[in-house]
């Protein structure tokens, strides 16, 4: 960052002469070279939101090529050096397959917002459940352990393809995966604190994440990841404040809500990117989302775990309703039911910010889905 | 998040909800709350409808400022809107007050989850910044449950 006393003292006669004067003693000083925004006062916001990249980007450093042969590792913006290596496997070296509005703000958000799953949920206030109640909490926390285990999987493998021009989301994905740690830890930490454990493992969620990991580009991955898993898990982490019994429940949901929406707004917000910039893909992504939807309405897939049939469903049923006979597992079900059409509504409004809505029109979104709100 | 301690005032004025006034105290307090400072930047202007009184408030990084009464037609400006009917923000306030924090029922996703409709949108139907509520519900539910420290009128 140049400071406004360095504009002062560094015009370019000063570096001018400092250069000579390097070369006059005998350096060579070839990689000496003054950058177009050397001495070029920066202005500091003074909100209290401190000094964000979106401040810092600008004229060379801001502009992100639309296709780049950047395979060296070279920060985006700094002047190349042709004797540098060839060091990264960058499968993704265009613009529109990675890029979204906003990203860097979203990643500084997702630094500035994060949490300790240790000092930030009042363990101390979790107390002794019924029996049937810690089972069910106990059955959620497995399967949530093992959707976050891969929630930070899949995407980990991305990051190591981007190349470094494309920083800002390769930086939001890197801030997801210790999102994803978190709450692979938190949920961990509810199944083991309360005198339960973990119980059964549920198959479904190793065959999401093997489905979602096999997309064959990043969007594919995102849309089947951001859009879709992480968009039924939010809803499920906005139900378990419903299903909370004590403060400690409530806040671990509520806090791994907050950080599951921002990877769901990187998903909506690339997909955006997408239909703005690649109206040749409209096809392709149109077939990601008719499958995406036969996963919402009949279940397929593994991804949701409010889905009938499923141990994890068991469990929210039990924990909705307050137990396990039929009367309380009726009333679990009704409000499941009910947040599975939030699951779907909001899914929809997400698409059509995508700018993929005219599916819902045309005849081409999945025919449960408007029979699945309006059941 | 620790359970907060109602803190009564017994000289204090009621402060009348809504109203600009309501909203600047709760902001007051909840600018120096470090569980608020905590959770981290926000960057959403929030309309609060009650009846046909809508406030609007800029959570602008951890500044809350802006505050201000707005027609019904500005909210479409805003990034979204969180509506309850004057009794149910009430009955909200009036848990908050008893409790120091809302309880199970009447936190901002309970409510939001509890109706056929949720209380949060956006007026211009923008799926992305209606999603702003869940990504600040920390923060936001934090404002509303130092709403136990000031004496609330209606
Ligand atoms: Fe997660
Ligand atoms: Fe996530």
């Amino acid at each position: 960052m140049a400071t406004k006393s360095k504009a002062n003292t560094a015009t370019p006669n000063t570096f001018e002469q400092l250069l000579d004067y390097g070369k006059g003693n005998g350096y060579k000083l070839d990689w000496l070279q003054q950058r177009e925004t050397f001495g070029k006062e920066l202005e500091i916001p003074s909100n209290g939101g401190g000094l964000l990249l979106q401040d810092v980007d600008s004229g060379p450093f801001a502009e992100v090529p639309a296709w780049t042969n950047n395979v060296t590792g070279r920060p985006r913006g700094a002047l190349t050096r042709p004797s540098a290596a060839r060091i990264g496997k960058y499968g993704i070296r265009t613009k529109a397959d990675v890029w979204l509005k906003n990203g860097a703000q979203l990643y500084e958000e997702a630094v500035q917002r994060q949490w300790s799953s240790a000092t930030d949920i009042p363990w101390h206030e979790l107390e002794e459940l019924p029996d049937e109640i810690e089972q069910a909490e106990c059955q959620l926390a497995t399967f949530l352990t093992e959707v976050e285990f891969v929630a930070g999987d899949v995407p980990g493998r991305w990051i190591s393809e981007t190349s470094p021009d494309y920083y800002e989301p390769r930086m939001f994905l890197i801030s997801q995966i210790m999102d994803e740690a978190r709450h692979a830890d938190v949920f961990r930490k509810r199944a083991l604190a309360n005198g339960g454990g973990l119980l059964q493992q549920n198959s479904s969620a190793a065959l999401a994440g093997a489905s979602i990991d096999s997309a064959r580009d990043f969007t594919e991955m995102s849309a089947r990841l951001h859009i879709s898993g992480e968009g039924l898990v939010l809803s499920i982490f906005r139900m378990g404040e419903r299903m909370a019994y004590n403060n400690a429940e409530k806040a671990i949901y509520r806090l791994a809500a907050s950080d599951e929406s921002r990877h769901v707004a990187f998903g909506v917000m690339h997909l955006q990117y997408v239909s703005q910039t690649d109206p040749e893909r409209s096809e392709e992504i149109h077939s990601y989302l008719d499958e995406i939807e036969l996963g919402l309405v009949a279940g397929t897939g593994g991804q949701n775990p409010a889905v009938r049939g499923t141990p994890s469903n068991a469990a929210i049923m039990t924990l909705l309703g307050g137990g396990t006979d039929e009367a309380s597992l009726r009333e679990g079900e009704q409000i499941a039911g009910a947040v599975r059409q939030r699951q779907v509504k909001e899914y929809i409004q997400r698409i059509k910010v995508a700018g993929f809505g005219d599916r819902f029109t045309n005849g081409r979104a999945a025919a449960g889905l408007t029979e699945y709100i309006s059941a | 998040m620790a359970t907060k301690t109602p803190t009564k005032r017994a000289t204090a004025k009621k402060t009348k909800f809504p109203s600009v006034a309501w909203f600047e105290a709760v902001a007051a307090i909840t600018r120096v709350d470090a569980q608020y400072q905590k959770f981290g930047r926000l960057n959403a202007v929030i309309a609060f409808k009650s009846g046909n009184s809508i406030v609007q408030a800029n959570f602008d990084v951890l500044h809350i400022h802006e505050i201000q009464e707005i027609e019904e037609d500005e909210m479409r400006d805003c990034d979204f809107i969180i509506e309850l009917e004057p009794a149910q923000w009430k009955d909200m306030l009036k848990d908050i007050k008893k409790n120091g924090t809302a309880s199970l029922d009447w936190t901002l996703n309970t409510l939001d989850l509890k109706y056929d409709e949720p209380i949060h949108r956006n007026d211009l139907e923008d799926g992305f910044k209606a999603d702003l509520f869940f990504r600040y519900l920390p923060s936001l539910q934090v404002y509303f449950d130092n709403s136990s420290q000031i004496d609330t009128g209606y």
